[in-house]
């Protein structure tokens, strides 16, 4: 019972240590991939690099703006605006190739970005270099230099024409754009990832609380189930041998009681033979009850020795053709058949899975009923048929006949062991016939019954199911 | 060689447990024919003592013919009859099982023992006497048995 209760417990140490797992990467999950993907730098970079471009024209506008300005406050104004301008693009070119905490930029370039800023095809680094110097030059530049010719401004706006630098600049922000969204991509992925790792941890989790629980379920159902066959298998094995000594028991029990009977009958007789006339009267009367009772008694004994045999001198089942077993039938009967005028009838039977020998008895006992138990009237006919039952799985026989019939109150009690419904007077028998019968079909997994009109006849039926082997 | 000397009167051993039958035997065998002598025993180690005269039984005569039962206390029929017909001095005599046993198992089983002839004990005792004296007429002397 302890162990039983442990198992019912659904918190264990593996359960639990599955929960805290679960949690842990529940958290990663919203700390290291939910976080990053919201506060992002690749955002800023991207952000500040597509400014760069824009720094550029707007400083190669001042530039311009600068040399064609003619008051001295504007040009002031101008050059410090240029210089501001440059400054901050030469901040955020710093920022982007080495990295800067004011501007959230990490630096640390990949690859693809170095050779966008390193490699000879582009060389944005020494590119925007020398742009930021002239920018700084022409803000500087003197009064008089500031001039359309001045060469600062000549490289300014060749490179802004020339665009070379501008799609060099295109190009990184395009790069960092595509390098961004493999980073959010790879990091959504993983955020999946561990959402998946985190379900699949909780199902473990309930697997490992419910699995206890479940196997004992299933252990009790089991247990239950051979608890529960074993019973029947007893129950149908003390039942066999209980019905296996009953027959046993009854065939002994006959079979012995013969023997003094037959001891008792014999001095009996003998007596008879010997002193009938020479003792008195009363003895001759009384030594012929003896003989009488026991003839009955050997008449009981040698049924109950006949029903007992059913069950246990049955033979195996094996094709029987009815049409030779009733032949059997009517050549045993040939005295009564002839004594009472009987017409006996049979059409349509089959060969079945059978004892022959019992076969034989069960027609035998029905068809000398139904010549027994005739009307004063007129001579027994007995009428033998057979037909398939409504499932097609066995044979219905019926022997019909013309006799006194039977009360409906009767139809169950006659076939009982020694149940008589007449003295034997009037129709001779032990009661024993009709119980062999029911005993034979039921051993053959059949049944019988009667249905009778009193004074009309009386039809018994019964069935031989197929493929008894 | 027992016709040209009928005087002597035949041997039967009735092998027989229940003295109810033996006294039977004999009262209807007291109406037969055929001078005979009935001795009775009731077992089969009884009947083997006899048959080999050992003990009281040193000066008992060899029988004629032997009526056994099936069912006996200590040796049983069947026991005695294989051992009978496995003796070469003994198993030229006649036995005749005579039984209550209707069992299939037991006839095919005395037959396979070499019984002589098998015999339902019948019930009612007009049919005893007719079987008894049907017994006495075919074995004592009817049939021709073996010189001794």
């Amino acid at each position: 019972m302890d162990k039983a209760n442990a198992v019912t417990s659904p918190i264990t140490p593996v359960s639990l240590a599955a929960l805290a797992v679960a949690a842990v990467v529940a958290f990663v999950n919203y700390r290291m991939v939910g976080q990053q993907v919201l506060a992002d730098e690749s955002t800023t970079v991207i952000t500040l690099s597509s400014r760069q471009p824009l720094l550029v024209q707007q400083t190669a506008l001042l530039a311009q703006r600068l040399v064609n300005a003619q008051d001295p406050m504007g040009r002031a104004e101008l050059r410090k605006g240029l210089l501001d301008a440059a400054k901050l693009l030469e901040r955020i070119h710093a920022g982007l190739v080495n990295g800067e905490k004011g501007l959230n930029l990490p630096g640390r370039p990949s690859p693809q970005v170095r050779s966008i800023y390193f490699e000879p095809t582009t060389l944005l680094d020494t590119q925007m270099r020398t742009y930021l110097d002239e920018l700084m030059a022409l803000s500087r530049a003197s009064e008089a230099e500031l001039t359309p010719d001045n060469l600062s401004l000549h490289y300014i706006q060749t490179t802004v024409s020339g665009r070379e630098l501008l799609d060099a600049l295109d190009a990184l922000v395009n790069q960092y754009y595509q390098e961004r969204n493999l980073r959010i991509s790879g990091l959504r992925r993983l955020e999946m990832g561990l959402f998946l790792l985190t379900v699949f941890l909780l199902l473990v989790t309930v697997w490992l609380m419910a699995r206890p629980r479940l196997r004992q379920l299933r252990q009790e159902r089991e247990t239950g189930l051979r608890a529960l066959n074993e019973t029947i298998e007893q129950r149908a094995k003390e039942l066999a041998r209980s019905n296996a000594e009953l027959e046993q028991f009854a065939y002994v029990a006959s079979h012995d009681l013969q023997e003094p009977l037959r001891m008792v009958a014999s001095y009996c007789q003998l007596l008879q033979k010997r002193y009938q006339g020479k003792l008195d009267a009363d003895a001759d009367e009384f030594i012929g009850y003896a003989i009488d009772g026991v003839i009955r008694m050997q008449a009981l004994i040698n049924d109950l020795l006949t029903y007992a045999r059913v069950g246990t001198r049955g033979k195996p089942f094996e094709p029987i053709d009815c049409v030779e077993v009733v032949d059997r039938t009517l050549a045993n009967l040939t005295t009564a058949i002839e004594e009472k005028h009987a017409v006996v009838t049979s059409n349509g039977l089959p060969t079945v899975m059978a004892d022959g020998t019992q076969l034989t008895q069960l027609f035998q006992n029905l068809i000398s009923n139904a010549i027994k138990f005739q009307t004063p009237e007129a001579p027994p006919r007995v009428q033998i048929e057979a037909t398939r039952d409504g499932q097609e799985t066995a044979w219905v026989f019926s022997v019909r006949d013309n006799g006194i019939g039977i009360a409906p109150e009767h139809r169950e009690r006659i076939f009982g062991i020694f149940q008589r419904l007449h003295t034997s007077r009037e129709y001779p028998g032990t009661g024993i016939g009709l119980a062999v019968c029911k005993k034979i079909v039921e051993r053959h997994g059949g049944r019988i019954w009667v249905e009778s009109t009193p004074g009309h006849g009386a039809t018994f039926s019964f069935t031989i199911p197929d493929q008894q082997a | 060689m027992s016709q040209p000397e009928p005087k002597r009167p035949m041997e039967i051993l009735l092998v027989e447990d229940n003295p109810g039958d033996v006294r039977l035997m004999r009262e209807v065998l007291k109406g037969g024919t055929a001078p005979h002598h009935v001795r009775a025993v009731g077992d089969g180690e009884e009947a083997l003592a006899f048959l080999h005269r050992r003990g009281t039984y040193a000066e008992a005569p060899r029988p004629d013919l032997i009526l056994l039962d099936l069912n006996l206390p200590k040796k049983d029929g069947r026991e005695l009859l294989a051992e009978i017909k496995a003796d070469l001095s003994l198993r030229r005599i006649p036995v005749v099982i005579l039984t209550t046993s209707q069992a299939e198992e037991d006839i095919l089983k005395s037959y396979d023992l070499h019984a002589n002839c098998y015999i339902t004990k019948p019930v009612d005792l007009d049919q005893f006497i007719t079987i008894t004296k049907l017994i006495e007429e075919f074995w004592l002397t009817l049939v021709k048995l073996p010189p001794e």
